[in-house]
């Protein structure tokens, strides 16, 4: 089971924007946006797409910058690793932002302003997707002293007969 | 002419340059003769395997495989480039060569390289290091068994046994040397004086290293506070000794102003084995940092770290490590169980070990776990635990907190140690002889965990912290060297 932590600011001058939360066709959240959402879903290993839809907003609830319903994602957590821990590569800044009025998409894009829906495509498990994604220890030692190939442990296995 | 000549010879990882080098170099000085480093382990890996890489590899795991040989090709291009250091050497018409044998990896390079250096140099080669005593598996023999095999055979005049900053010295000015072709170590060094190192002779930048100006290396203490039933640091190393903690901040500060280096590596087995101390050593850097108008982590610092209690090593004080530049540290977890740590009397619980690893990930500082698969007494329960902590720290790797493991090559029993000295607590028995060493032992309480299955347990760990994206290092060396050492060892039991 992952666990998706969601932070989301928002402006409720016209009412709290509403909000759903899916991953992959699975409506996980529905209502009323908050500062926090959790929700956690089983996720088989393979492909999967978050989706965060911005929905009935009107033309009328946008006046100037200060008077516009919209949702801006602030960060995403799963299973305790923010998306966006790395600075020089967030994972959020693939999502792409699809609003309703164009069929272009934007991205990065933190902003949902209209409505339509933000698709972020991620690979469970989740922690060994963004570690192959975004190496986060910086390091690579196949090409030192140090390395550690498929070649010799390969030769080890078949040396000492081990099947693991 | 120059006096002295040291050598800084392979197989040793050409990240910075060797301690023990620039310690020789500062005491030259202090007796008034003239020195020169090479760097030879640097010229192999930056040079030499530039030009030949596929025979730099195949020499690499010869100088650890005992049971590998060299191509006829192979040993010619080598033979030559080891030819062509000695012609450099004897060139210098100096009066000493003296080498720092770091470990057991470099013994095959001695073999190969002392004949064509003998026949050619007829001043005085003084050698010291650990490689003068280790074997193979990395144990500690009763006596210096490396340095006595060159000796007979004519390679070398003299070795120094254990530290050598007051017995080089004394060799230097002619006076009486302790530890001159001695089984016995000479542990008589204060740390607090005569001990920076002088690194004018290497070029810093060169080593291999994502630090900006390159690395060097700098040292805290010798021995350690602890004893860990299958560590011999504290029976060879004497006891526990450290600097001061403002004398060795002084001792960074003076190297970044000396050589216009900001990043260190601590190459003693702890870097905190003196918490007082330790403390110090951050305040003072911070204050150096405050009194220059510099910002937070203008240094940074990785070595080997021993896990404190929280009541010990406090939030704040990691914060003020973070502050201070703590960078990477290298720590001996060995197992995800706590029952068995307790047996390897670790000195530490699950709840520290957590603490520990909070903090560095929350103080955005680095770890680097060690893992000893195959304890004596490892149970399948305890193994599961272990599997268990890679599986829950998975996040840490996720969150670039943990930037690697070291998986080892298992235990062996190491002569020096708690284990080796009292196997019968350890209810260790020997599979074949009288004495259980190095990997020929069993345990009468784990029957079960017999050769076969200890290598299989380390290799499931690899798979398995490949599985998890832990970036593993020395994987090649270490499984190299069990299938070497079963070969060696074992395999006509």
């Amino acid at each position: 089971m992952s666990e998706f932590l969601f932070e989301f600011d928002y402006n409720d001058y016209f009412g709290i924007p509403t909000v759903k939360i899916f991953i992959d066709q699975q409506c996980l959240y529905q209502d009323t946006v908050k500062k926090q959402i959790v929700v956690a879903a089983e996720l088989l290993p393979g492909t999967h797409t978050l989706t965060i839809e911005h929905f009935g907003k009107h033309a009328w609830e946008h006046q100037n910058a200060e008077h516009d319903r919209h949702i801006e994602l602030k960060s995403i957590v799963v299973d305790g690793v923010d998306l966006d821990h790395h600075e020089h590569c967030m994972l959020t800044h693939q999502g792409r932002w699809y609003p309703d009025y164009s069929s272009e998409y934007i991205t990065p894009c933190h902003w949902l302003g209209n409505n339509g829906t933000w698709i972020l495509n991620f690979d469970a498990p989740v922690l060994n997707w963004i570690i192959k994604t975004i190496n986060p220890a910086g390091v690579s030692p196949e090409k030192t002293l140090d390395r550690s190939g498929n070649d010799t442990l390969k030769d080890t296995l078949d040396f000492f007969k081990i099947n693991v | 002419m120059t006096d002295v000549l040291i050598l800084s010879i392979p197989r040793l990882s050409a990240t910075r340059p060797q301690s023990a080098c620039g310690i020789l170099k500062s005491i030259c000085n202090r007796a008034g003769v003239t020195s020169q480093v090479f760097d030879i382990n640097l010229d192999f890996y930056q040079n030499f395997k530039s030009s030949n890489p596929s025979t730099a590899d195949a020499i690499d795991q010869y100088w650890i495989q005992w049971n590998k040989n060299l191509l006829p090709e192979e040993k010619t291009t080598y033979s030559s480039w080891l030819q062509s250091w000695v012609e450099k050497l004897i060139a210098f018409d100096c009066k000493i060569i003296a080498v720092s044998v770091f470990s057991w990896e470099s013994q095959r390079f001695c073999l190969d390289f002392f004949p064509l250096l003998r026949k050619n140099f007829t001043g005085t080669i003084i050698v010291g290091g650990q490689g003068l005593i280790n074997e193979q598996n990395g144990s500690f023999s009763t006596k210096m068994h490396f340095a006595h095999k060159l000796k007979n055979q004519g390679l070398i005049d003299h070795w120094i046994a254990g530290e050598a900053e007051n017995s080089f010295y004394n060799f230097l000015t002619g006076s009486n040397v302790p530890g001159l072709d001695s089984d016995v170590l000479v542990n008589d060094v204060d740390l607090d004086i005569n001990n920076t190192a002088d690194y004018s002779d290497f070029a810093i930048e060169q080593y291999v290293t994502a630090y900006p100006g390159g690395v060097l290396p700098i040292e805290s203490s010798r021995g350690c506070v602890r004893s860990c039933a299958f560590c011999d640091i504290p029976t060879h190393a004497g006891g526990y000794r450290y600097k001061n903690g403002k004398v060795l901040a002084n001792e960074m500060i003076g190297y970044y102003q000396q050589y216009g280096v900001r990043n260190f590596y601590f190459n003693d087995a702890l870097m905190n084995g003196s918490v007082k101390d330790f403390k110090l050593f951050l305040n003072c850097i911070i204050e150096f940092y405050q009194q220059n108008n510099l910002p937070d982590r203008f240094f940074t610092f990785s070595g080997y770290w021993i896990v404190r209690s929280e009541t010990q090593f406090k939030e704040h004080n990691f914060e003020l490590l973070s502050r201070a530049g703590g960078e990477m540290f290298e720590t001996g977890v060995e197992t995800g169980s706590e029952r068995l740590r307790n047996i390897m009397n670790k000195g530490f619980s699950n709840a520290d070990l957590e603490f520990n690893i909070q903090q560095f990930s929350k103080y955005k500082m680095k770890f680097f776990l060690l893992l000893l698969v195959g304890f004596p007494n490892e149970t399948q329960a305890d193994f599961e635990e272990t599997k268990n902590l890679l599986r829950r720290w998975q996040k840490y790797v996720a969150l670039g907190t943990i930037i690697g493991c070291n998986l080892g090559t298992g235990l062996t029993v190491e002569q020096g140690t708690p284990m080796f000295d009292n196997p019968a607590k350890f209810n260790i028995v020997p599979i074949k002889g009288d004495i259980a060493k190095g990997i020929n032992w069993t345990c009468t309480t784990t029957p079960e965990l017999d050769y076969a299955e200890r290598v299989r347990r380390r290799i499931e760990l690899h798979k398995l912290a490949e599985d998890l994206g832990y970036t593993i290092w020395k994987g090649d060396d270490h499984l190299s060297i069990i299938k070497d050492r079963y070969l060696t060892e074992l395999a006509n039991v």
